[in-house]
C-alpha cells in the first residue's frame, strides 16, 4: 500500500506529461530541494539515478581527469578512489572523454582535441539527461499531489487507477535487474581506457570490493567483457556512418528518454548511497563523505552503462516502413515495453503509434506486460525478464504486424460507461418514483442513478438523498443552472425516462435525439454533477468538499450561542485544528474549473441551507455589502416555508461569495475591507471564493477564513468523467487523445467538455491526430511569471528547438522590466551546451554573454531616459535572445530573483541613512555626505563602542556624551551600526551584552537631548499619547482596547506592543520618555 | 429533426436576401468611382462558408450554426484573419432574423468597464428574447484582450448564470489576455494567419468583381505588404486602385510607404555573401528615396529577423544592427552610419572563414 501510495499516478503520468513539458520542468525545479530530501529519509534511491546525476555534474571535473591522466599518476587517482566518491566520479568519467575521443575518426585518440564530436555527443547526451529527469519528476510529484485520491474509490476510473497502480508497483521492482544488467553491460567502457595500469586496478578494485547486490560480479564480468569488446569494435566500425548522420543523431536521442522512466525505484537504495547521491545531487563534490568503495564502484559501474547507453545511435532507416492502419483499439489493454533503438522510428513515434490504437507503454517489463518490443542494442535485463516472464517478445515489424492485423475492440472506458449506463436504467424506474417537482435535473434520484454499480453503501446513498429531496429543489434559485463541472455520473437523470431507454444504444452522429430541454444547453450544464459525491477530486473523507460540509455542519455549533467575537480570535491565531471550528467563515481556492463554485453550492444543498450568492457580477462595494449584504446576514429565510418543503421558517442559511479576487476597481471600494467586518460579526455562515490564495488583496482575507484550497483532479479522474460523457454523447474518442485533451486545458474540467464539445460538432468521431493538433492549438495560454520566462531563455531541447527567432523576444516582452535583471542574475547558473564542459569555452561564453547584457543595459538606458520606445526590440535581443542563445544548457537551480531589486533598495537605504546622520551632525562636522561616510562614520562607531566593550553599563554615561557632542540622536546609533557593517564581517554592537544595551538605552533616555533640528515625531508622539490615555487604566480594559485597535490598523498594533514593551522600565523612566517627546515635539 | 430544420430555412433564405442586397450595389458600383464603401465591408462574407482560411474551424462553426446551442467561444487570432466576421456570420446564421434584439455586439470604442458589464450586459442576459429552440441570445465582445481585468472578472459568473439564454462570443488577438477564467468557461479556437494562396483567391475575385487593371507583380506586392491580413490586403487593393487606377508592384509600394521590404532582403543577401559594393548600392538608393534612417534601420531590424539565414550569422548581424540603431536613435543619423553598418555587416560574414 505504501509504495502504490506513493507511485500511485505515475502510471498515467510519465507517458503521458511529456506534451506538457513547460510546467513540468518549473516543477522539476522546484522540487529539486525536497526530493533531495525525501530520497534521505526514503531511500529510494537507484543507482541509475545515480549515474545521471553525477553525470550531469560531470563538465567541470572533467579537465580534472584529464590532467591526472596527462600527468599519468594513475596512483594517485587510484587512491582517491577507494575511498571518495568524486575520485570514482573522475574515473567514471575518463573513459567517455577517451571515448568520445575515439568516435571522432579523424581526431588522433587525445581527449578535448575534438570540439565538434565532443560537442554532438555532449549535446545528446545532455538532452537526454534533462527529459529524463523529466519522467522522474513526474514521479516524485505524485505523492504530494494525490493523497486525498487515494482514499475515494467508489469511482470507475479509481478502479482502472488501481489496475495500473499494481502494474506499476511490479515495474518497480523490476528494476532492480535493469541496474545490473547496466552494471554488467558496463564493465566495458573501464576495460578499453586507454591506461593499463588503470584497467588493472579496475579490477583490483573489483576485487576488493564484492558488492553485496551483485551475486557473482566478476564471471559475469569476464565473459561480458568480451562480448562487449566485440561489441565496441562493432560500433566504431559504425562511427563514420553515424558520423554522416549527425544532424539525425543529434535529434534522436532527444526521444530516447522514455526508454528508460525507471529512474528512482526503491530497493536498491540503502543507506550509505542515499547520502553520496544526495551530494551528487547538489553538484556538490567533497571529499569528506565517506562511502563504501562498493557504493562508489556501482556508482561508476551505472554511469558508464548510462553512458554507453547515451551514445547509442540513433534510428538508422527513419521512415523505411509503412506505418499501417490498424482497427480502432486494437491494442486496448496491451502493455508494451519498448527497448532498444526500432529502425524505422523514433520512439516517440511508436509510443505514439501504440497510444492510437489504445495500448500502453511502461518503462519496464512486469507480469502485466504483453510485449516486449525488442530494437537494436536493446537492454539486457529487459529481455531476460521478458522471458522468465513469458512474455512475447516482438521486433518492429512484429509490431506492425500486430497493428495490421489484431481485430479491434471497445475501449474500456467506452465498456464501463456502457456498463454503467445499464445500471443506471435499470435504476431509473425507483429513481421516477421519488420525483418531486417538475425539474427532473434538479432531484435527487439522480444521485441513485448516478452511483456507480460498484458504490459500497447503498444506505448513505438513501440517506444523501433524503437530504437533497429537503435542499435540493428548494436551494437553488431558478437562475443558477451554473456548475462549472460536469461529472461522470449524472447526466442521465436529467433526461425523460425514454432518453435514458434510448442512450444505451449508442447513437449515431446524425442523431440530435436529445430531449427538448438538453438540447439547449450547454455540456457543462448537462452534466454538472448532483450530488457532493460526484464532484471530481473531491470524494475523499479529507476532501475540501466534505472539510466544508463538516465545518458547515458544526457551524452552529461553534459560533451559535457564543458571542461572535472570541472563537473567530483564537481561531486566527490557533488555526491548528484541522475542521476550522474557529473560523466564520471558509475561504475556498484554486484554480477555475475544478468545482469551487458547485462545490459550495452543493455542500449547502446537502445541508438544506439556502444561500444568497453575490458575485463578481454584482457591485460589491463598501457601501453596497453594508446595506445588501450586512442586513441580509441577520434575516431568516421563508423560502423552504414558501415551498412546502419545510413547516418552519428556517433560519440555516448561507452568504457565498464568489470570486471575491474579482472585487476590483473604483466600483468595489473598500469592499474587502467590509467583508472582514462582516464575517466578524456575521451570524451565518460566510463561504468566499478565490482563485489566487496568495494575491494580496486576499491575504487580509484569508486570515479571518477557514482555508480549504481545491487541487486539480488528476488525469485519470478527469477522463474517466469524460469517456462517460462522451459516451453519453456518442462521441467516439480514443482515450490516449482525451489524455491530450486533459493536459492541454491544465486539468480544467470545465474547459475539457467545452472543448469536446467543440471539437466533436463536426464529427462524432474523433481520431487521435485530430484531437492532438487540436488540443495543442487549445493549449490554454496562460501568462508566464518571470521566472518561467528566465528558465525558458536558457532552455534546452523539445521546448525551444521549435521556438523562432521571434518567439524568443517575446520571451522578453512577458515582462520587459524584469526579465532583463532576471537574465544578469541567472546566466551564471546555467551550463551552457555549447561549451561542452570546457572551462575556457565555458568563460568565454560567459563573456560574450556578459557583453550583451551591458549592452541591453545600454540600450535599455537609452529607452528609459530618451523614451525612445522603438528600440525595445533591440533591447529584447540584447538581453534576452543573445545570452539564452549563448548560454543554452541546463539551470542547476531554480532560477532566483535579480538581487538587484533588493540591493538597489538597500543602496537606497542607506545613502538616505548617510544623509540623515550627515545633517545631524552637520554643525559639528561641517562636511559632505561622503566625508560623513568615509572618515566619520568607522570611527565614531569604535568610539560609540569602546567605552562599552571596555566598562560595561558603566561606559554608557561616556558613550550617550559623546552622542550628545555630535549631536545625535539613539537612532542614530542604530543606523551607524548597520551602514558601517562590512561584507562578513560581524556587528560588534549585536555583540555587546544585552544588559550593557539596556543600560546604555536608559542613561540614554534618562535626560532630555537638546537638538538643533527637529525629530521625526509623529508615530513617537502617536505613541506618547498613547501612553498617557491608557497609562492609569487597568489591564482589563487595555486589552480589550488593544484588540480591536488591533484589527483596525497594522500600524497601530506595532505601536501597542512597543508601549507594551516600553512599559517594562517603570514609571519613571516614562515620564521622562513622554516629557522628551513632547519636548522634541515642541521644538 | 423536422423542426430544427423548419426553422433552418427561413433562416437561411433571411440570409441570401441579405447577400443579395449587399451584392446588387457592388456590381453598379463597380463601373462608377463615384462613391465606394470600403471594400472590407462590402466583401466581408455573410455566411460562414464565405470565409477565407482556418477551414477545419470554420466548418465547426458551421455546424453550429445548422444545429445551435454554441458554447461560448473564444476566437484568438491575430487581426485580418476573420474572427469578428465569423462570429457574425455565425450569429446571422443562428439567429437570422432576430439578429437585432438578440445579439449585443460591444467592441473595444463601446465603454466595457466594469460597470458596464454589470449593467449593460448583465441586462441584456437577463432580457427575455423569443428564440426558436437551440438558439440563444449571442453577446458579442469583440477586441476582448482590452477589457480590463476587473470587467472580465465580473463577466465569469455572468457567463455561467446565464447560460441557458445567452451566449458569449470573444474575439480577441491575444488571447493570454484574457484572464484564465474566462478562458476556462469558453472552447478556444485559434486563427492563424491566412495563406498568400488564400488571399490570391480572394484578391483575383475582387479584382473580378470590381474589373480592375492588375498586373501579377501588383498582387504579388499587396499579399506581401498584407502578410497574412486580408483586411490589409483589400485595403491596400483598394488604396491603390483608388490613387492610381492600375495595380503594379510600383505603385503598391508607393501607396504603402515603407522602405521596400525586398530591396531591404535584397541588400541582406548581398550581406551575407559579403558583397559589400551591391549591398551599399541598395542602402544608397533607400536613402536617397528619402526615407527616414530610422525607418530603414527599423525597417532592416524587421526583416533581419525572419531573414533565412544561418543562426549564428543572424545573432550577429542583429547584434550590429541593434548597435546601429541605438546609434541612429542617439541620432547620429547619417549615410556614413549605414555605410558602417553595411560594411560590418559583410566583415560578419567574411570573418569566420579568415578565422
Amino acid at each position: 500500500q505504501d509504495i502504490r501510495r506513493f507511485f500511485a499516478p505515475t502510471a498515467a503520468k510519465p507517458a503521458v506529461q511529456k506534451p506538457q513539458n513547460g510546467n513540468l520542468k518549473a516543477e522539476e525545479k522546484k522540487k529539486k530541494k525536497e526530493t533531495k530530501v525525501r530520497y534521505l529519509s526514503d531511500l529510494f534511491l537507484n543507482f541509475a539515478s545515480l549515474a545521471v546525476d553525477s553525470d550531469s555534474d560531470s563538465f567541470p571535473t572533467l579537465k580534472k581527469v584529464s590532467k591526472a591522466k596527462q600527468d599519468s599518476t594513475s596512483k594517485h587517482t587510484k587512491t582517491e578512489r577507494h575511498n571518495s566518491p568524486p575520485g570514482a566520479r573522475e574515473v567514471v568519467k575518463s573513459p567517455l572523454q577517451v571515448k568520445t575521443a575515439l568516435k571522432s575518426p579523424p581526431v588522433p585518440v587525445q581527449p578535448k582535441q575534438t570540439p565538434t564530436s565532443v560537442f554532438d555527443y555532449f549535446g545528446s547526451g545532455t538532452i537526454q539527461r534533462s527529459a529524463k529527469k523529466l519522467v522522474a519528476s513526474a514521479k516524485r510529484k505524485a505523492p504530494t499531489q494525490d493523497k486525498d485520491d487515494l482514499i475515494s474509490d467508489e469511482e470507475l476510473a479509481r478502479q482502472l487507477q488501481m489496475e495500473e497502480d499494481a502494474e506499476l508497483e511490479k515495474q518497480v521492482h523490476g528494476d532492480e535487474e535493469f541496474a545490473r544488467t547496466l552494471a554488467m553491460q558496463d564493465k566495458e567502457p573501464q576495460a578499453k581506457k586507454s591506461s593499463p595500469s588503470q584497467r588493472s586496478h579496475i579490477k583490483s578494485e573489483d576485487i576488493i570490493s564484492p558488492s553485496p547486490k551483485k551475486k557473482n560480479p566478476s564471471p559475469a564480468k569476464a565473459s561480458s567483457r568480451l562480448a562487449m569488446m566485440k561489441k565496441r569494435d562493432e560500433e566504431k566500425a559504425m562511427q563514420p556512418k553515424s558520423k554522416n548522420h549527425i544532424p539525425l543523431t543529434k535529434v534522436s536521442p532527444k526521444k530516447e528518454p522514455l526508454a528508460s522512466p525507471m529512474k528512482f525505484t526503491p530497493k536498491t537504495g540503502s543507506s550509505p548511497t542515499a547520502k553520496p547521491s544526495l551530494w551528487c545531487l547538489h553538484h556538490f563534490v567533497s571529499p569528506h563523505i565517506s562511502t563504501s568503495p562498493d557504493d562508489a564502484e556501482k556508482k561508476k559501474v551505472n554511469a558508464s552503462a548510462y553512458r554507453n547507453y547515451l551514445n547509442r545511435d540513433g534510428p538508422q532507416a527513419l521512415g523505411s516502413k509503412e506505418i499501417p492502419q490498424g482497427a480502432e483499439n486494437c491494442l486496448e489493454g496491451c502493455v508494451f515495453v519498448l527497448t532498444g533503438v526500432l529502425e524505422s522510428m523514433e520512439r516517440d513515434d511508436a509510443k505514439s503509434l501504440i497510444e492510437r490504437y489504445g495500448g500502453k507503454v511502461t518503462g519496464n517489463v512486469s507480469k502485466k506486460t504483453t510485449y516486449l518490443v525488442q530494437g537494436r542494442d536493446s537492454g539486457v535485463s529487459k529481455l531476460e525478464k521478458a522471458e522468465s516472464l513469458g512474455t512475447q517478445i516482438l521486433d518492429e515489424d512484429g509490431l506492425l504486424d500486430l497493428i495490421r492485423t489484431k481485430p479491434g475492440k471497445k475501449s474500456k472506458y467506452e465498456i464501463a460507461a456502457e456498463a454503467q449506463n445499464k445500471a443506471s436504467k435499470t435504476r431509473t424506474p425507483p429513481s421516477q418514483v421519488s420525483k418531486v417537482t417538475n425539474r427532473p435535473q434538479k432531484i435527487s434520484p439522480s444521485k441513485g442513478n448516478s452511483r456507480s454499480p460498484h458504490t459500497p453503501s447503498p444506505s448513505k446513498t438513501a440517506q444523501i438523498q433524503g437530504h437533497s429531496v429537503k435542499g435540493g429543489s428548494s436551494s437553488t434559485p431558478p437562475g443558477r443552472g451554473s456548475g462549472h463541472m460536469a461529472r461522470r455520473e449524472l447526466g442521465l437523470s436529467s433526461s425523460s425516462p425514454s432518453l435514458s431507454s434510448s442512450s444505451c444504444l449508442p447513437r449515431g452522429p446524425s442523431s440530435p435525439s436529445v430531449s427538448g430541454e438538453d438540447a439547449s444547453l450547454l455540456w457543462v450544464d448537462k452534466y454538472r454533477p448532483l450530488s457532493l459525491k460526484a464532484v471530481l477530486g473531491q470524494q475523499g473523507d479529507q476532501s475540501c468538499a466534505n472539510k466544508l460540509l463538516r465545518w458547515l455542519k458544526n457551524w452552529y455549533k461553534n459560533n451559535g450561542s457564543t458571542t461572535s467575537k472570541a472563537p473567530a480570535r483564537f481561531g486566527k491565531f490557533g488555526g491548528g485544528r484541522d475542521d476550522g471550528s474557529g473560523f466564520k467563515a471558509a475561504l475556498l481556492s484554486g484554480p477555475p474549473g475544478v468545482g469551487k463554485t458547485t462545490t459550495a453550492a452543493l455542500v449547502c444543498q446537502e445541508l438544506g441551507f439556502s444561500f444568497v450568492e453575490m458575485n463578481a457580477s454584482c457591485t460589491r462595494s463598501k457601501n453596497n455589502l453594508k446595506e445588501v449584504v450586512a442586513e441580509s446576514l441577520n434575516n431568516t429565510s421563508i423560502e423552504g416555508f414558501y415551498k412546502g418543503t419545510s413547516q418552519t421558517v428556517s433560519s440555516k442559511h448561507i452568504l457565498i461569495m464568489d470570486e471575491v479576487d474579482g472585487m476590483a476597481g473604483n466600483e468595489d471600494r473598500g469592499g474587502i475591507q467590509e467583508m472582514i467586518g462582516l464575517i466578524k460579526s456575521s451570524k451565518i455562515p460566510i463561504i468566499c471564493m478565490c482563485n489566487d490564495r496568495n494575491h494580496p488583496k486576499i491575504r487580509s482575507l484569508a486570515n479571518y477564513c477557514f482555508d480549504l484550497r481545491f487541487q486539480r483532479p488528476r488525469v485519470e479522474q478527469i477522463k474517466g468523467a469524460m469517456m462517460s460523457i462522451a459516451y453519453k454523447e456518442g462521441i467516439k474518442i480514443p482515450p490516449p487523445a482525451l489524455n491530450e485533451i486533459i493536459l492541454a486545458s491544465n486539468q480544467d474540467v470545465r474547459q475539457v467538455i467545452h472543448n469536446l464539445s467543440m471539437w466533436s460538432a463536426r464529427d462524432k468521431v474523433m481520431t487521435y491526430d485530430q484531437c492532438k493538433s487540436d488540443a495543442a492549438s487549445a493549449r490554454k495560454d496562460m501568462k508566464l511569471g518571470p521566472f518561467d520566462v528566465c528558465r525558458k531563455v536558457f532552455a534546452l531541447g523539445e521546448e525551444t528547438a521549435h521556438m523562432s527567432f521571434i518567439d524568443k523576444s517575446d520571451l522578453f516582452f512577458h515582462d520587459y522590466s524584469l526579465a532583463p535583471l532576471f537574465v544578469q542574475e541567472n546566466y551564471l547558473h546555467v551550463r551552457p551546451v555549447a561549451a561542452s564542459g570546457d572551462p575556457k569555452a565555458h568563460l568565454v561564453l560567459l563573456s560574450k554573454t556578459a557583453d550583451s547584457i551591458s549592452d541591453g543595459d545600454l540600450v535599455d538606458r537609452r529607452i528609459r531616459s530618451g523614451q525612445n520606445w522603438s528600440l525595445l526590440p533591440t533591447q529584447a535581443i540584447y538581453a534576452s535572445v543573445l545570452p539564452g542563445e549563448l548560454m543554452r544548457g541546463y539551470m542547476s537551480q531554480f532560477p532566483t530573483f535579480p538581487s538587484w531589486l533588493g540591493k538597489n533598495s538597500s543602496t537606497n537605504k542607506h545613502s538616505r541613512i548617510v544623509q540623515e546622520l550627515a545633517s545631524h551632525m552637520s554643525l559639528k562636522t561641517f562636511s559632505s555626505r561622503q566625508a560623513v561616510n568615509l572618515d566619520y562614520l568607522h570611527y565614531l562607531r569604535q568610539a560609540l563602542l569602546s567605552p562599552l566593550q571596555k566598562h560595561g553599563t558603566e561606559g554608557a554615561g561616556q558613550a550617550v556624551q559623546l552622542l550628545d557632542d555630535y549631536q545625535l540622536v539613539k537612532e542614530d546609533v542604530d543606523s551607524i551600526m548597520e551602514i558601517s557593517v562590512w561584507g562578513g564581517q560581524p556587528d560588534p554592537y549585536s555583540k555587546l551584552d544585552s544588559k550593557v544595551k539596556a543600560a546604555f538605552t536608559r542613561a540614554y533616555n534618562k535626560e532630555v537631548h537638546l537638538t538643533p533640528y527637529s525629530l521625526q515625531i509623529v508615530k513617537k508622539s502617536r505613541r506618547g499619547g498613547g501612553e498617557s490615555e491608557l497609562g492609569g487604566e487597568d489591564n482589563g480594559h487595555e486589552e480589550s482596547e488593544g484588540e480591536d485597535n488591533l484589527k483596525v490598523d497594522a500600524m497601530i498594533k506595532s505601536a501597542l506592543l512597543l508601549y507594551h514593551v516600553s512599559d517594562q522600565p517603570g514609571p519613571g523612566v516614562e515620564g521622562v520618555n513622554n516629557v522628551t517627546i513632547i519636548f522634541c515635539y515642541c521644538l | 429533426m423536422a423542426e430544427a430544420e423548419s426553422t433552418q430555412k427561413p433562416l437561411r433564405s433571411g440570409v441570401k436576401e441579405s447577400a443579395e442586397v449587399s451584392d446588387a450595389p457592388s456590381t453598379s458600383s463597380g463601373g462608377s468611382a463615384s462613391y465606394e464603401v470600403p471594400w472590407v465591408e462590402k466583401y466581408r462574407p455573410l455566411k460562414l462558408d464565405e470565409i477565407v482560411g482556418n477551414e477545419e474551424t470554420v466548418r465547426r462553426l458551421e455546424v453550429f450554426s445548422r444545429e445551435g446551442n454554441v458554447p461560448n467561444i473564444i476566437i484568438a487570432g491575430p487581426p485580418g484573419t476573420g474572427k469578428t466576421t465569423s462570429i457574425l456570420c455565425l450569429a446571422r446564421a443562428l439567429l437570422g432574423a432576430s439578429m437585432k434584439e438578440a445579439v449585443l455586439e460591444l467592441n473595444a470604442s463601446n465603454d466595457r468597464g466594469i460597470d458596464v458589464v454589470r449593467n449593460k450586459i448583465k441586462m441584456f442576459a437577463q432580457q427575455k428574447v423569443t428564440l426558436p429552440k437551440g438558439r440563444h441570445k449571442i453577446i458579442i465582445l469583440d477586441e476582448a484582450d482590452s477589457m480590463t481585468d476587473g470587467a472580465q472578472q465580473a463577466l465569469r459568473r455572468i457567463m455561467e448564470i446565464y447560460s441557458k439564454t445567452t451566449r458569449f462570443a470573444l474575439a480577441c488577438n491575444a488571447s493570454d489576455k484574457i484572464i484564465e477564467p474566462i478562458q476556462s468557461r469558453c472552447a478556444v479556437l485559434r486563427y492563424s494567419k491566412l495563406t498568400d494562396g488564400q488571399i490570391l483567391a480572394r484578391l483575383q475575385d475582387v479584382v473580378e468583381r470590381e474589373r480592375l487593371s492588375v498586373s501579377d507583380d501588383g498582387l504579388e506586392a499587396v499579399i506581401f505588404t498584407a502578410q497574412g491580413d486580408m483586411r490589409q490586403a483589400l485595403n491596400n487593393l483598394q488604396s491603390t486602385h483608388a490613387g492610381f487606377g492600375y495595380i503594379s508592384s510600383e505603385n503598391v509600394f508607393k501607396v504603402c510607404d515603407e522602405p521596400h521590404p525586398l530591396m531591404v532582403k535584397s541588400m541582406l543577401g548581398h550581406c551575407v555573401e559579403g558583397n559589400i559594393d551591391q549591398a551599399y548600392k541598395v542602402v544608397e538608393q533607400l536613402w536617397a528615396l528619402g526615407y527616414s534612417p530610422e525607418d530603414i534601420i527599423g525597417n532592416i531590424f524587421r526583416v533581419c529577423k525572419t531573414y533565412n539565414m544561418a543562426e549564428y550569422l543572424k545573432l550577429e548581424f542583429i547584434k550590429e544592427i541593434g548597435y546601429t540603431h541605438m546609434r541612429v536613435a542617439e541620432g547620429v543619423n547619417s549615410l556614413l552610419q549605414m555605410a558602417g553598418l553595411v560594411a560590418r555587416l559583410c566583415n560578419k560574414t567574411l570573418a569566420p572563414p579568415a578565422s
